[in-house]
């Protein structure tokens, strides 16, 4: 399909309130009609072609043989400024994000400058935090599912892209299922050339290898761990990605017609038929006008434009390597203790002597692997806390099965570049990890 | 604070913009030739003028050729020159500029590149925290330099921090810069071998085998293009093209009143609204290993 035609689709605008940069910043959206709307609810998953209008924009739209999303932008490539659509808010106006009751913004880690793609959501998506996926063995983190778009243009909060999707990479946020879908603007003028997740690493060498490089560390000047990563690190291909899309456009349906329970989440919409949830476009007007009114902003501090340069290289190698080595016990003394238990015989009376020798032995195994995995969950605390200021995982984050806290990420990309895990990756080590990948 | 400010002419991003300086008494000053190289001579601290601000794509250099040389954009081809992204960079990654009072003679060869100088004053790749902004003239700690030999001329890079950097004291030499930000001076070799690839030229060159030389031997290549420019702004090298008015120093035969200098100002159309940088300029160029 041609790139003029896909700009010239959508038709949706934004309306800004509030001083930019600030706390009661909000950019409200509304559609071709001028209607108020809200981008998580009212903004069709699957994007819609000038040929087919008539046809109902739910259902899916394949051109040629490719699925089209639109994509709600949240954060334009090379800001710092976390922006994201208020889940919590009636009509989930796009906001920036609050931690410790500061303005977040995201810290740049060298050589990285903000985020390296275009930013942002799939509308009608949701990772329900009630499911455990199978994939990561997380539960969902709660917000609409999260799209990097690798095109050349830097977009704009608030506008809405017609993408492909050509893969997806499953991020363990703080202990919850964050799946990053990679896509490309149709208008984009290399669209034609890039179909799957092998394309971009043809045509955009390093990309990939820098994204997870970028989501492992980004909150590491924040005093948080290093993130980790299901399937040991590796994009999943399109397909994949479009059934992971697809999941979560069911929990979404789910939730808008009170299927399942979204807890704080605003499920105020103007489209959306057959939702309870639904409003007047006049409930919705007199939503956006109780926001203040656009007036210009404070600058940014200049702290956001520092760059960290993380832990040097020795440290961070050991560190990674002793990490590993503990999580493993810590899996393995899991098993031991999960598996070994003690188990009563209730209708026994008469205990035969080597019956009680073998309920002894299990439960010594059963006492030695839970002490020890008491005493490698203290140490590894106890590192994370001296390697990383503030560094507190609370427990409920820590909820995934055992065997899926293996870092998969973490070591082997750090191989893939030849460098420790928090070395900063310079453009050699890219280029060698698309020699490596070919 | 330094005193000096600016004074923009024209339209940022268009052909007409530039940026006069003022000194502190507000007298119209050559960046090049009327601001001091030393901040502090005794403490070795010098001075610079940036031109490019870090992660910014502008190409805005001290127009040498014009009357009281001031900041413009580079035109290559009849277009406004922007650098690359080469990934993963973006833009500059430092704030990049010039310390005043220096020249890299062109008709001197370079024993140490083996190459003649590039008519420019001697370039300066600030490492601090702080994105400084596009002529503001910051007091400078020399850590380094590195021999890029660009297109077959002597380009020096000297390695720097801003002095009001909160770290600035834990940085004394090169091998601060290695321990303290792991990866930043191989980016920067990364950066100037490859920079104009996009534009179709070919890797850029070093001497010393790529390696950054100390902070002493940055000072002593500092201080040679120093007598340079004292020769050139005295009439004693002919620097060709090069416009060498000034407002300040005494023993130069370019000197030049502040009713001249105002005139020179005044006329270049003033300060307009700003044109919007074509969004070609934020492309990624993924360099293909040949």
């Amino acid at each position: 399909m041609h790139m003029e035609l896909w700009a010239t689709l959508a038709g949706y605008g934004s309306e800004p309130r509030g001083p930019p940069r600030s706390a009661q910043h909000r950019l409200y959206f509304k559609n071709a009609e001028g209607k108020y709307i809200s981008p998580f609810h009212d903004i069709p998953l699957f994007a819609a072609s000038e040929e087919d209008k008539e046809i109902p924009a739910k259902r899916s739209k394949i051109n040629g043989s490719e699925v089209v999303f639109n994509m709600v932008v949240e954060v334009p490539r090379w800001t710092n400024a976390k922006m994201e659509i208020a889940t919590k808010e009636p009509l989930n106006p796009i906001k920036q994000d609050i931690k410790k009751g500061k303005l977040r913004y995201v810290a740049n880690i060298f050589p990285h400058k903000g985020y390296i793609w275009n930013y942002g959501a799939l509308p009608q998506t949701w990772e329900d935090p009630n499911h455990t996926d199978n994939s990561t063995g997380c539960c969902g983190d709660n917000d609409p599912i999260d799209v990097c778009e690798i095109g050349s243009k830097v977009r704009s909060s608030g506008e809405i892209v017609q993408v492909k999707v050509l893969g997806v990479l499953a991020l363990i946020d703080e202990g919850e299922t964050d799946w990053k879908i990679i896509a490309i603007g149709m208008d984009d003028p290399e669209a034609e050339k890039i179909h799957d997740i092998d394309d971009v690493r043809k045509h955009k060498p390093g990309y990939l290898e820098a994204t997870v490089d970028w989501f492992q560390l980004y909150k590491v000047p924040d005093g948080k761990p290093e993130n980790q990563f299901a399937f040991n690190g590796e994009f999943k291909d399109k397909e994949f990605a479009i059934e992971i899309i697809k999941s979560t456009h069911e929990y979404w349906k789910a939730l808008l017609h009170k299927k399942a329970d979204g807890g704080a989440i605003k499920c105020t919409n103007v489209l959306v038929c057959g939702s309870p949830f639904c409003c007047s476009e006049e409930d919705a007007r007199l939503i956006v006008q109780s926001a203040p009114p656009p007036v210009n902003g404070d600058p940014i501090s200049t702290e956001v434009d520092t760059w960290h340069f993380l832990n040097n290289l020795g440290l961070t190698v050991l560190y990674s390597f002793l990490r590993q080595g503990l999580l493993q016990l810590l899996n393995w003394c899991l098993y031991v203790v999960s598996e070994t238990g003690i188990v009563v015989r209730s209708t026994a009376t008469v205990q035969q002597q080597p019956l009680l020798d073998s309920h002894k032995a299990r439960f010594r195994n059963w006492a030695v692997g839970l002490a020890a995995a008491v005493l490698i969950a203290v140490a590894l605390r106890a590192m994370e806390a001296t390697t990383h200021s503030d560094a507190k995982l609370p427990a409920h984050k820590q909820s995934c099965r055992p065997d899926d806290m293996a870092p998969s990420g973490s070591s082997l990309q750090g191989q893939k570049f030849g460098n420790g895990t928090s070395q900063a990756i310079t453009a050699d080590a890219y280029s060698a990890a698309k020699f490596l990948e070919l | 604070m330094s005193g000096y400010s600016v004074e923009q002419r024209g339209a940022a991003n268009s052909l007409g913009y530039r940026l006069f300086f003022k000194n502190d008494k507000g007298q119209y000053i050559s960046p090049f030739h009327d601001i001091p190289i030393y901040a502090d001579a005794g403490k070795n601290l010098f001075n610079m003028v940036v031109e490019v601000p870090r992660w910014t794509n502008a190409k805005m250099e001290i127009a040498t050729k014009d009357t009281l040389n001031p900041i413009k954009q580079d035109v290559k081809k009849g277009k406004l020159r922007y650098v690359a992204n080469v990934f993963p960079y973006k833009g500059y990654i430092w704030n990049y500029g010039a310390i005043p009072q220096t020249w890299e003679d062109p008709g001197h060869k370079d024993e140490n590149t083996g190459c003649c100088g590039d008519n420019d004053p001697i370039d300066v790749c600030e490492i601090g925290s702080k994105v400084c902004s596009r002529g503001e003239v910051i007091s400078v700690k020399v850590l380094g330099t590195l021999a890029l030999i660009d297109e077959g001329e002597t380009d020096w890079k000297i390695i720097v921090i801003n002095v009001e950097d909160p770290e600035a004291a834990k940085y004394n030499n090169i091998d601060d810069v290695r321990r303290m930000k792991p990866g930043y001076l191989e980016a920067t070799i990364d950066w100037f071998r490859r920079y104009k690839v996009p534009d179709g030229k070919p890797e850029n060159q070093f001497a010393f085998n790529e390696e950054f030389k100390d902070k002493d031997f940055a000072i002593k290549v500092i201080k040679s293009t120093h007598e340079y420019w004292k020769a050139l702004v005295t009439k004693k090298t002919d620097g060709g093209e090069i416009n060498c008015t000034n407002a300040t120093v005494s023993d130069s035969p370019f000197c030049c009143t502040q009713e001249c200098a105002k005139a020179t100002v005044e006329a270049v159309p003033p300060c307009g609204v700003a044109n919007p940088i074509p969004p070609e300029v934020d492309k990624w160029f993924y360099y293909q290993r040949n």
